[in-house]
Order: C-alpha cells, then structure tokens, then sequence
C-alpha cells in the first residue's frame, strides 16, 4: 500500500514540484546569456541595471527554492491528512504509518531533487568555456580528495545524514501540522506556535547533548591530517545521525498518535 | 420516481392495491413475466424489501406464482383473476356508497343519478 | 452477526455531549434512516464509525471490530461534503478508487458514469457542483462493500438528482450490504427506508421498521418526526 500511497503523493506534489524546478532552470539558462551579454561592453547602463536587479532576483530564488519546497510539502501533508480530503485519506484501509511514511519519503526526494536543481542551476548560470575547463579541473579535485581519503564512504555517510535529516525536519513539521490542527480554531497559528515550541525544544536538547558529549575528534589537531578528518567526521555524522533518529523518532510518535487519536476535521 | 403513495398507510399495502388493479384491469396480462424485484423497486421508488413483501402478498392471494428458474408470472387462472376483480369492484363500491350516503343519497337517488350519467356520456361521444 | 454495534457509545467535544450513549445494532440486508435535526450527533456518529474519531466513552465496532485498516476495507462512507481531490479528473478519481479498494468494481462506475453522461476525462474542478456530488456518489457506490455509511446524499441537490440518487441506492441493493442514511430531509427518503433511527440530542429516542411506524401511528414518517422533534 506504501507504493501506492507514493504513487499518489508523487502524481499531486510534482504537478507543483516539476514546473518550479523547470522554471528554475531556464531561468538559469537565461541568467546566462544574460551575463554574457552583460560581458560584453556594448550595453546602456540602464538596461544593465535591469539585468543586475534581476540576477539578484534569480539567486534569491534559488536561495528560496529550499523553502518553497518546504511549503509545498506542508501544503500537501496539510490539504491531504488535515483538511477536508483527509475524509477520502484517512477512509482509505491504509494504516496511519504508511500515510505518514510516504509524505516523509516523498518530501525527501523532493528535497533531493531542489539541492539538485539549485546546483545544476548554478552551473547553468555560469556555464562558460572557461568555466568547464574549470569544472573538469575542480572534478579531478573532488575526485582525488575521495581516492586520497581511499573511500566513497565519506559521500555515502554525507547522503545518508542528508537523508536522516530531512526525515527528521518533515516530521518535525507535520507532528507540529498534526498537533495543530487537532485544536478547534486557528489551527494554522496553532501549527505554526506548536513548530517554534519544536524547533527550540529540539535546539536545547542537542545543546546540552553537545556540551555533555564533548566532540573529542573535532579538537584533535595533533594527528595526522587524513586521520584527523575522518575521526572528526565519523564522531559528527554519529551525533548528527543519533540527533536526527531519535528527534525524528519522538516526532513521528507524536504525528502518528495525533493523527489517529486527536483527528479534527472541518 | 413514478408512484404516488399516501402518507398514512403502510408502503407495501399500497403497492398490492396499486399492483392488483393492473392486474385485474390487464394492464398487466395474464400469464406476464414481471420484472425482477430490484428493478421493479427502482421503478416505484420503494425500497426492494417492500417490494417484496407486497409481491409474496399478491403470491398469497394466488394472483403472481413463481417459476423457480424463470421468474414471477401473473396467473393465468381467470376464476382467481375474476374473483379478485369482483372482489375489487365490491370494495370499491362500499366505499362509494359510503360517501353517497354520507352525502344523504338514497339507492333510488342513486341509480337515477347513474342512470342519467351514463346517457350524458353516451351522447358526449 | 451485526454489522455495526454500539454500545454505550459517547462522544464529547470540549464540554458539549455530541452522542450520549448510543445503544446500537445494524443487520445485514437492510437500507436504514439515520434521521434527525442539524446538530443530533449524525454526522458524529458516522465519523466515529469511520475511524475519523475516536469515542470518548463506549464502543463501536464495525463486523465485530474497532475501526481500522481492516473495517475501511469494507466501508464505503459519503462524507457530507465534497472532499474529492479536485485536481484530478473523474476517470482519475475512479482509478484511485480501484487502486485501493479490492471491492471497487471498474465497469460499474464507468455504466454509472455514462448514465449521469459525466465527462471521464473532465477535471473535477471545472465540474459543478451537482456533478461532483453525483461523481462521489459513483465512486462510493461502485464498491462493494458490507456497510454502505452515506452523510447527507440528498442535501443540496435538486429534485432530478435526488430521485437519480436514490435510484442508484435501490438500484444497488445487496441483501448482505446494509446502507446506513443520514439525514434531516426525510420525507424524500422515507420510501426506501427499511428501519428509522430517530437521533436527538446525541440519543437514540426511536428505532422501529418504518413500515411498522406508519402503519401503527397511520402517519408517514416525516409527520412523526415532526412531532417528536416538536420544540
């Protein structure tokens, strides 16, 4: 049922998703050219103006891609599971964890899918003859610093955190959905209180966390550089994952015991 | 939703009355197939167990039987069919009288009034 | 065995009782008029028996279970609203319907839809709303399932729909299905009524065969209800 549950939440979320991401990189494609024209010295200064103001405006949109796809995902979780076409979702015979697992899922991919398209739009933005040569370069860089630390675990590790934490943050947000719409008015304020309650209990708990267990590894500087990084990094992905299984773990609890429990809708 | 029903009386009561009349008047004719329960409540608009009860009513009164593999047919015994239209008529006809009297009509008064009636339609047509 | 019991099954919200221990049982092979005023408890209890609450007191379950994965399977509900994804199109919708609902039968929803002559391939959102209630109607009647739980068919439709709805209902009869209905409107139901639940106040104050109802007052329905539920 989880696949089909996906399949649904893919077909309604890319109708927003795919166009934003596609409009992101045209744009991209037109940033471009218009760069290179801006290059080139034959343009009014009005008109170069224009086209500043608006490369500004593009690289705040790729700034807030990251946060438009956090609001689709929530407008998603929100108009699906808490709204009125939560009596078609939560009549389907589909258990409330599945419900939840692939909004979660769903938004991961998702988020993947922005922090691709903002750095192929960047690319795209200063894609240059010089710039590729440049690229293969930097790709050969990038390349020898893996083979130098003699793995891909370091990428593997970098993924997967990046996969834990966007897990932990979509809980966070919908248990805080969840929690607010259980109340009988003003349930978006209420979800949005309910979040910041979160997000500063979660910032506390890992604060003390931190200064309990002190990170041994990050202020070694006395070892070898190679060993000395690869150390620091296993301690931080292991906070970090801990961090998010078990903050991701309390909000999934709370999501789906609200979800079942405390359901109120319109 | 063709079927009118009065409030005050049971449903099904009112599908045997209206059911015998079609049958007796032949609007529905002797040794008829009658359309399966289900479709005959869509017809009425009634509800298919109602349905069913008026019909095993009209089965009682031996004016429907049922063929096990084939259906509910309208009986072809014309002493039963008979019966029941005179039955009808008689009813019917108490009713009436009960109203003329009601009314302060005496038999005499009565049939001149048919009487009279039925010359004035003859000679509308 | 029953297909829904209750048993002492009450429901508040904050300080307000909106069920007060209802006592409860529906049997296969019956179409039954869950009626009362606006506010009795109607919409309330068909939420509870979808899961969509949970009872404050008591119990009610479904084929002898709570309600669950395993009681939607054989629910098919009508909210008293329209909740459609309105995005997608009504073909769409049907799909949906069939790719979690074994009991959803295809053809039936696909006849249904020519006979209401609803456009498969239009978008939900450019339907009106007549034809968006009859497409919900479709896809809840398509299945076939044990307990058929319909909040409202009839509210706000015109005369033509209702009859069309209330054919679809009779047209749909399943001895071992029961149809449960809501509403406030009942002299255009009673007719396919099989057993009538009067609700007031969050309480069951009546629950007869409405035949034997009219038969015993030698008033319809609708004029009974007009007099308990006199103020």
């Amino acid at each position: 049922m989880l696949g089909k549950l996906m399949k649904y939440e893919l077909r309604a979320t890319s109708r927003t998703m795919l166009p934003i991401l596609g409009v992101m990189l045209l744009v991209s494609g037109l940033a471009n050219l218009a760069v290179r024209w801006m290059n080139t010295d034959r343009l009014p200064a009005a008109l170069s103006v224009i086209l500043g103001l608006s490369m500004v405006a593009f690289i705040l949109g790729l700034i807030s891609l990251g946060a438009i796809t956090v609001f689709v995902m929530v407008a998603r979780f929100r108009n699906n599971l808490l709204r009125s076409e939560g009596y078609i979702t939560h009549t389907l015979p589909v258990s409330v964890h599945a419900q939840i697992w692939s909004k979660v899922l769903t938004a991961a991919l998702w988020y993947a899918a922005a922090i691709v398209t903002i750095v192929l739009s960047v690319v795209l933005l200063v894609l240059d003859v010089d710039f590729i040569r440049g690229l293969t370069d930097a790709l050969g860089d990038i390349l020898r610093l893996f083979t130098d630390f003699n793995n891909v675990e370091v990428l593997v590790e970098l993924l997967v955190i990046l996969f834990l934490e966007s897990v932990a943050m979509s809980l966070m947000i919908f248990a805080a959905l969840s929690v607010g719409h259980s109340f009988s008015s003003r349930k978006m304020l209420a979800s949005v209180g309910v979040f910041i309650l979160f997000a500063v209990l979660t910032q506390v708990v890992s604060g003390v966390r931190v200064s309990m267990v002190p990170d041994a590894g990050l202020a070694a500087g006395t070892e070898t550089a190679a060993r000395g990084f690869m150390e620091s990094w296993r301690i931080t992905c292991g906070h970090l994952a801990l961090g998010a299984i078990v903050s991701g773990g309390i909000y999934y609890l709370i999501t789906a015991w609200f979800l079942k429990n405390r359901l109120n809708l319109e | 939703m063709e079927w009118k029903f009065e409030a005050g009386a049971p449903i099904y009561a009112q599908i045997v009355e209206t059911l015998r009349v079609k049958i007796v008047s032949g609007s529905i004719r002797p040794g008829e197939k009658l359309a399966p329960v289900r479709e005959l409540a869509l017809e009425a608009g009634v509800n298919p167990n109602t349905m069913q009860r008026a019909l095993t009513e009209l089965e009682r009164e031996g004016l429907l039987y049922t063929r096990r593999t084939s259906g509910r047919f309208v009986t072809e015994d014309a002493g039963v069919l008979d019966a029941a239209r005179r039955d009808l008529a008689r009813r019917k006809l108490r009713a009436f009288l009960e109203s003329m009297g009601e009314l302060g009509f005496t038999g005499e008064e009565l049939l001149a009034l048919l009487k009279s009636e039925n010359i004035s339609e003859e000679e509308e047509r | 065995m029953p297909i829904l019991t209750c048993a002492g099954l009450s429901k508040s919200f904050g300080g307000t009782k909106a069920l007060d221990g209802v006592d409860l049982t529906l049997e296969p092979g019956r179409i039954v008029g869950l009626l009362g005023p606006n506010g009795s408890g109607k919409t309330t209890l068909l939420k509870l028996a979808n899961g969509l609450l949970r009872p404050s007191a008591g119990k009610i379950l479904i084929d002898g279970k709570e309600p669950g994965v395993e009681t939607k399977k054989i629910v098919s509900y009508l909210p008293d609203r329209a909740c459609v994804p309105d995005y997608m199109t009504g073909a769409q919708l049907m799909a949906f319907y069939g790719d979690f609902y074994s009991d959803f039968d295809a053809s039936a929803a696909k006849a249904m839809m020519e006979r209401f002559e609803i456009d498969g391939r239009a978008k939900i959102k450019h339907m009106s709303k007549g034809t968006r209630e009859k497409l919900q109607l479709i896809a809840v009647m398509s299945r076939r399932a044990r307990l058929y739980l319909l909040d409202e068919p009839i509210g706000g439709v015109d005369p033509a729909a209702r009859d069309v709805i209330l054919g679809t209902i009779i047209a749909n009869y399943d001895p071992s299905a029961t149809v449960l209905i809501s509403t406030h409107l009942i002299a255009d139901v009673e007719r396919v009524l099989d057993d009538i639940l009067f609700l007031k106040s969050g309480k069951i104050v009546l629950a007869a065969p409405a035949e034997e109802l009219r038969e015993k007052h030698g008033k319809s329905v609708d004029e009974i209800f007009r007099e308990v539920f006199r103020c």
